[in-house]
């Protein structure tokens, strides 16, 4: 599974497909403030980026997909607010 | 059918999608004047570049010049260089395109007075676009359209050479062509700087669609242009890109800056931006196509629908006996007779009304020359397409979801299958390339085929790529022979996007050219020879048909299995089947029995579904399925009976390996249909994950 719940926090594993996004937004709005550990993801859909863009989890340790490490952490970190 | 016909239907398919998209683009097109609203922009473009697509088919030029200026026009206005005559301007273009539509359809021909006055739009369109200073297209190295300004400031380093800004805003439905507007930028090797925003506002969080793209994205990049270009070429409707002159000829880049807009104003400005050279988008993007169907078709429809009705009033009659206290026994023979014309009139109304649905592949089979002439001189190729079999009927969804994998299918033809010039030279073969496509009826499928004389796939390459990927053991790996080896071409993971070219990337391999196949019910094969060529093979449903379903239930749900999948019923004693190779571990995988001197795997359709067990009873119920030369056995709890249904699709994005669609059953219930093939694949790939 690419994205599960674990305790108090939310965790993408692997590589994370658009299907993957509804199960990603269900989990973020059926717990209100709960992190997303992204380490473990590998690679992530655009569909899922959106979803963290919209909801702004605080994300957790640093992406394995060295694109989204680099270029998408700043921008859906809480400082990147707009 | 003869080539006329064939020519008339087309026109026949012209004239009506172009009387939609004109009324389409008209509808919008006002609504440029007041705010510049870019979907409405977007809108009007991609219906103005889809008529010209279609138009493209006919030798019409003066209809074809007066479309192009005007997609030129727009898409000057999509790059922010807006021109308050541009509205009038294209609606007179539209007034035009939507008289000459009409004397096609009356006379099928243009006016004579069409030729001079396309001359006349088409001078307007460009009195249009020529910019103030009276050069022909915008230098290379313009100003900084305002979208870019921000991220350039921003930027703490400005590198010495041009940079290439982007703007990407991916069409909402994106996603469910394919697409990873992310991914796709990921793969720019010298990015810069990155941004995005929600392309409208956020809708609140709890109606979030996830899978409606809203996204603009805004990026810098070291890339050369051409590149830039190359790769976001098959998006190219959705991106608008500039070249940014290096510091020293721009003065400082917070020159270009200074005028900052709000980007949410969207009335941009942005000189700098140039379109794309020659390139041809994918039309999946087209308005909503209507249907034209035979007259005579209606009728014998009506005509059923009519026998129908009386059939069913009689079977009323029937069941007033019966309730007024009729024998049972006597009510038999008209109860059969009811039943079994019903059947017949049922049968021939889905056969009449899946007819409505097919239509020649010619539809889809004659977008690609042009596309493919486009991507073979990108590649610096020469390559010659034939059609054949145009004429084949096959049902419309399978029609339309066909054309995004044979797209992919060419392009890879054309970039891997064919060879450079020089390479053909060497080995004796004509300069130029060829490949060809196919639609043959083979019994109640239509085969479509791509093959090409290029190459050909090497399986000691392939053996070797899949061996490095780690997507078999190397033991199963050995095993395979030469066939199994190039079908390893269509596993997940074979092709990455590191390596895939310009033309053939977009992070789409041959896994999901299999995978759409499948989903539109057929089956992909691949056959290839080392240096004489590559041929893929589609063999998809002709029509929709009625499916002979086994059910078998699960705890209290009901699955339908194809009949055509099972092999045998079989009710094995419970100590009849062996765990094997697991090290006597119960996981319900690596089991077996033996079934007519032949050992059978033993999987639980539970365990395949992810469902929980409901106890093991003494004798277990097997499914024995038929995958092509295997035999797998598949426990089920109960054997429910046979359904005859339609079964449909499931829709994209709920698609799910091992589930081939849901059918209706008889009490109005929605089922699961599985599909053999996948299911058992995946119930494998468990196995050897657990091993």
């Amino acid at each position: 599974m690419s994205v599960r719940h674990d305790g108090d926090m939310i965790r993408l594993e692997g590589a994370c497909p658009v299907e993957e996004a509804e199960t990603l937004a269900a989990l973020l709005l059926a717990h209100p403030g709960v992190g997303v550990e992204w380490s473990g993801c590998t690679g992530l859909h655009t569909a899922l980026v959106q979803v963290l863009l919209r909801l702004r989890p605080p994300l957790h340790g640093t992406c394995g997909d060295p694109f989204a490490a680099r270029w998408l952490a700043p921008l859906l970190g809480p400082a990147a607010d707009r | 059918m003869s080539d006329a016909s064939v020519t008339d239907d087309l026109v026949a398919d012209f004239l009506a999608e172009a009387r939609e998209l004109i009324q389409v683009a008209a509808e919008d097109l006002p609504a440029l004047d007041a705010a510049a609203d870019p979907a409405a922009v977007n809108r009007v473009f991609r219906a103005v570049h889809t008529l010209k697509g279609s138009a493209a088919l006919f030798d019409w030029p003066p209809m074809l010049a007066v479309l192009h200026a005007a997609e030129d026009g727009l898409d000057a206005a999509r790059a922010g260089r807006h021109s308050p005559d541009l509205v009038d301007l294209s609606l007179a273009a539209l007034d035009a395109v939507a008289r000459w539509t009409e004397a096609i359809a009356a006379t099928g021909a243009l006016p004579e007075s069409a030729g001079p006055e396309s001359a006349r739009l088409v001078d307007r369109y460009r009195g249009l676009l020529a910019p103030e200073g009276g050069a022909g297209e915008p230098a290379p190295d313009g100003p900084v359209p305002d979208w870019a300004a921000d991220l350039l400031a921003k930027l703490s380093e400005r590198p010495d050479g041009a940079v290439t800004a982007l703007r990407y805003v991916p069409r909402a439905d994106c996603f469910f062509a394919g697409d990873d507007p992310l991914g796709l930028v990921g793969r720019l090797p010298g990015l810069l700087a990155l941004h995005l925003a929600p392309a409208a506002p956020w809708p609140p969080a709890e109606t979030l669609d996830v899978f409606a793209c809203n996204l603009t994205v805004t990026l810098l990049t070291t890339d050369p242009r051409a590149e830039v270009d190359a790769m976001f070429r098959l998006v190219r409707d959705q991106v608008t890109a500039a070249t940014l002159a290096p510091p020293d000829t721009a003065a400082t880049p917070e020159a270009g800056v200074a005028p900052l807009a709000d980007t949410a104003s969207g009335a941009e400005r942005s000189p700098g931006a140039e379109r794309s050279p020659g390139a041809e988008t994918s039309p999946g993007a087209e308005a909503p196509r209507s249907l034209r169907v035979d007259a005579g078709r209606i009728d014998a429809l009506v005509a059923l629908a009519d026998d129908l009705t009386a059939a069913r009033a009689a079977l009323g009659e029937v069941v007033a006996r019966a309730t007024s206290g009729a024998d049972l026994a006597t009510l038999l023979p008209s109860l059969r007779a009811s039943d079994e014309r019903i059947g017949r009139l049922s049968a021939e109304l889905h056969r009449e009304a899946v007819g409505l649905r097919l239509q020649p592949l010619a539809r889809v089979f004659r977008r690609f020359p042009r596309s493919l002439r486009d991507i073979a001189r990108g590649l610096g190729k020469e390559v010659v397409l034939s059609l054949d079999g145009e004429a084949t009927e096959i049902d419309r969804d399978v029609a339309e979801g066909l054309f995004e994998p044979l797209l992919h299918l060419l392009r890879n033809a054309v970039d891997h299958g064919i060879e450079s010039r020089e390479a053909r030279a060497r080995a004796g073969k004509p300069a130029a390339g060829r490949i060809c496509l196919r639609a043959e009826i083979r019994g109640e499928r239509v085969v479509v085929s791509v093959s090409d004389d290029g190459r050909g796939l090497d399986p000691a390459f392939i053996r070797a790529r899949a061996g490095a990927r780690g997507l078999l053991p190397p033991a199963a790996l050995a095993a395979l022979d030469e066939a199994g080896v190039i079908d390893l071409i269509f596993a997940p993971g074979f092709s990455t996007a590191a390596e895939v070219g310009a033309v053939s990337g977009r992070g789409v391999g041959m896994d999901a050219v299999r995978e759409a196949v499948s989903r539109l019910g057929g089956r992909c094969t691949v056959e290839s020879r080392v240096g004489q060529g590559t041929t893929v093979r589609l063999a998809l449903p002709r029509a929709q048909s009625l499916a002979q379903l086994l059910l078998v239930g699960i705890g209290p749900e009901l699955y339908g299995l194809p009949m055509e999948a099972v092999a045998e019923l079989a009710r094995v004693p419970r100590d009849r089947i062996r765990d094997h190779g697991l090290g006597g571990r119960d996981h319900g995988l690596g089991a077996a029995t033996i079934l007519r001197d032949r050992t059978v795997a033993v999987l639980h359709l539970a365990d395949l579904l992810d469902l929980p067990r409901e106890g093991a009873p003494a004798q277990a119920r097997l499914a024995v399925l038929r995958l092509g030369d295997e035999r797998v056995a598949v426990e089920v709890d109960r054997f429910a009976g046979r359904l005859d249904g339609l079964v449909r699709p499931l829709p994209g994005l709920a698609a799910f390996p091992g589930l081939a669609g849901t059918v209706l059953a008889g009490d109005g219930r929605v089922m699961l249909v599985l599909d053999p093939e996948t299911l058992i694949d995946q119930g494998e790939r468990r196995g050897e994950g657990t091993a």
